[in-house]
């Protein structure tokens, strides 16, 4: 089982959104109303901790489509270790939990 | 589409980023950015989120260099001048604590001492003139003048005037102070070493013991006097008017001040052609703990280390900002760690302030000059990112070709983070390459 890492509330919302299939900076910016100056950071250190892991779309989906490439985030097995543990944690996260929007995958 | 003015604000933020990484961060923030316009964001809002960039940025060069730090650099020299800059300092504190200052004479708000300053540093030398001493007495100037000093030994044994004690306003415990016509072999003993090695017999006075090799006649004892006893001193002897001095201290006239003191004395030595005397002489309260003028002293020395070892590092134009504030904050922990044991030694041992002063006064410096190249050398040649040493010397360039192709030596970073170029010739300069991400596959079994 991997270890659980203490998240401070911004960085278990951020996480919690993340799970919930918001993979961009920007939508976790929207879903959480956190700054870009938190959200980019935040996104940042988990990912340095193995709670997430980021990986580039491929250009050449990119380029099909006319858009530059985005970078897409998603929770590890670690992060959702210590996300069950900051929901019990943060009793409010549990109950924004349900209200969040499920995202389709992109 | 990205407006310009959200594209300007993150490219300037970029530079914040470290380069290794600042490509990709910047694609990452225009890709974003672009997204967000394209599904209708108004401009206020995108270069809202693009001010944010700067957090970002920032938070990734600091990380970046503190993970680096961590890994490296902490462990090694400067985990050690910190480890022996706390140590001096638990050294100082311990020696204050069992040296403190207690000075019990009741004439202490007019008592002063001599003190001849040094131009250098603020430094304070305690030897004065003899003929300055003569002409202050002469003049009247002072009420009293006394003279003393340190004659070394175990137990410590200090040479004053006859009239010291009297200056000070120290009354002996038992038996009587010196007088003029007492004879060189008359001893005050310190009521410390009193109680410990007569275990306070009062029946010791008026007879003879062996102090220090030497037989004394005790003639009283007086109490714990600590600004003389700075160097714990536990007997007194008188000294001879022919004798050589290396200090005094003053009794002010009633109603004067120490500057007005100090006004006359170096008015009078003008007067009588003691010119650069005069322009030397200080009188310092008694009161004032002696150590305050080390602490000047040694933040003085390890500032102008500071300063030499930064513009010498400058000079060479190596490193950022972090590479300079490390080398000073390395040439400061050593450079006052070392000028921290030193001044706890000159409190703790006897008789070295005395005649050895000047002596250990240079070798401090030149101890200081030396280990402050030793850690600029050591400074020397490491990664301007993660401050490891560089590492695998190869020589490239021509000798044939000093022009075009200098010859140099080019040294890698462990981790890939750059190389060094160091050049063999007067006519080029040390360079620094830094090696992109790409790199870093063939460093990786070094970082593991």
């Amino acid at each position: 089982v991997p270890p659980v890492t203490s998240l401070s509330y911004a960085s278990a919302s951020i996480l919690l959104t993340i799970s919930s299939g918001y993979r961009y900076g920007f939508d976790v910016m929207d879903i959480t109303g956190l700054p870009s100056g938190t959200v980019y950071p935040a996104l940042r250190r988990l990912e340095q901790s193995g709670l997430v892991s980021s990986k580039w779309e491929k250009e050449s989906v990119a380029l099909k489509d006319q858009r530059p490439a985005r970078k897409y985030y998603a929770i590890t097995r670690a992060g959702e270790v210590s996300l069950d543990a900051a929901v019990q944690r943060y009793p409010l996260l549990e109950r924004l939990l349900p209200s969040l929007p499920r995202k389709p995958k992109a | 589409m990205v407006p310009r003015s959200c594209q300007f604000v993150v490219a300037a933020a970029a530079w914040i980023a470290p380069r290794a990484k600042r490509a990709d961060w910047k694609r990452e923030w225009l890709a974003e950015l672009w997204h967000r316009a394209e599904s209708g964001a108004p401009v206020e809002d995108l270069l809202r989120c693009a001010w944010g960039s700067f957090r970002d940025a920032a938070w990734l060069r600091a990380n970046e260099r503190a993970r680096n730090l961590e890994d490296s650099f902490f462990h090694k020299p400067l985990r050690l001048e910190l480890t022996l800059f706390l140590l001096a300092g638990l050294f100082c504190a311990i020696s204050g604590a069992f040296n403190p200052s207690r000075l019990p004479y009741p004439n202490m708000p007019r008592l002063a001492r001599f003190q001849r300053g040094i131009p250098f540093l603020g430094a304070l030398e305690p030897i004065v003139d003899a003929k300055l001493i003569s002409l202050v007495k002469r003049e009247r100037i002072l009420q009293d003048v006394a003279t003393y000093r340190f004659a070394g030994g175990v137990p410590p044994v200090a040479r004053v005037g006859w009239n010291f004690f009297d200056a000070a306003g120290a009354k002996p415990v038992l038996g009587r102070g010196f007088r003029e016509d007492d004879p060189e072999d008359a001893a005050l003993l310190g009521q410390a070493y009193w109680r410990t090695r007569f275990h306070s017999d009062p029946s010791v006075i008026g007879r003879k013991a062996d102090i220090a090799g030497r037989a004394y006649t005790i003639v009283g004892v007086v109490p714990d006097a600590s600004w003389l006893s700075v160097p714990r001193t536990c007997v007194f002897t008188p000294i001879s008017p022919l004798m050589k001095f290396s200090g005094a201290i003053a009794l002010l006239r009633p109603g004067s001040t120490i500057a007005s003191a100090q006004r006359d004395i170096r008015r009078v030595a003008r007067q009588h052609e003691l010119r650069w005397m005069a322009d030397a002489v200080e009188l310092v309260p008694l009161w004032e703990d002696p150590r305050k003028r080390d602490l000047e002293f040694i933040f003085g020395v390890a500032l102008a280390g500071v300063v030499f070892g930064l513009a010498f590092s400058l000079a060479r134009r190596m490193g950022g900002m972090l590479y300079h504030s490390l080398l000073a904050a390395r040439l400061f922990l050593v450079l006052a760690a070392l000028g921290g044991y030193r001044a706890a030694v000159l409190h703790l041992l006897p008789g070295i302030r005395d005649p050895l002063w000047l002596f250990h006064f240079w070798v401090f410096l030149l101890l200081c000059c030396a280990t402050g190249c030793l850690v600029a050398r050591d400074h020397d040649r490491r990664c301007l990112v993660c401050f490891r040493r560089m590492r695998m010397p190869a020589p490239i360039g021509l000798w044939s070709s000093c022009i075009f192709d200098q010859p140099t030596t080019e040294y890698m970073c462990p981790l890939g983070h750059g190389a060094l170029c160091v050049a063999e010739t007067e006519n080029a300069e040390d360079y620094w390459i830094d090696l992109d991400e790409s790199w870093r596959e063939l460093f990786a079994h070094s970082e593991a």
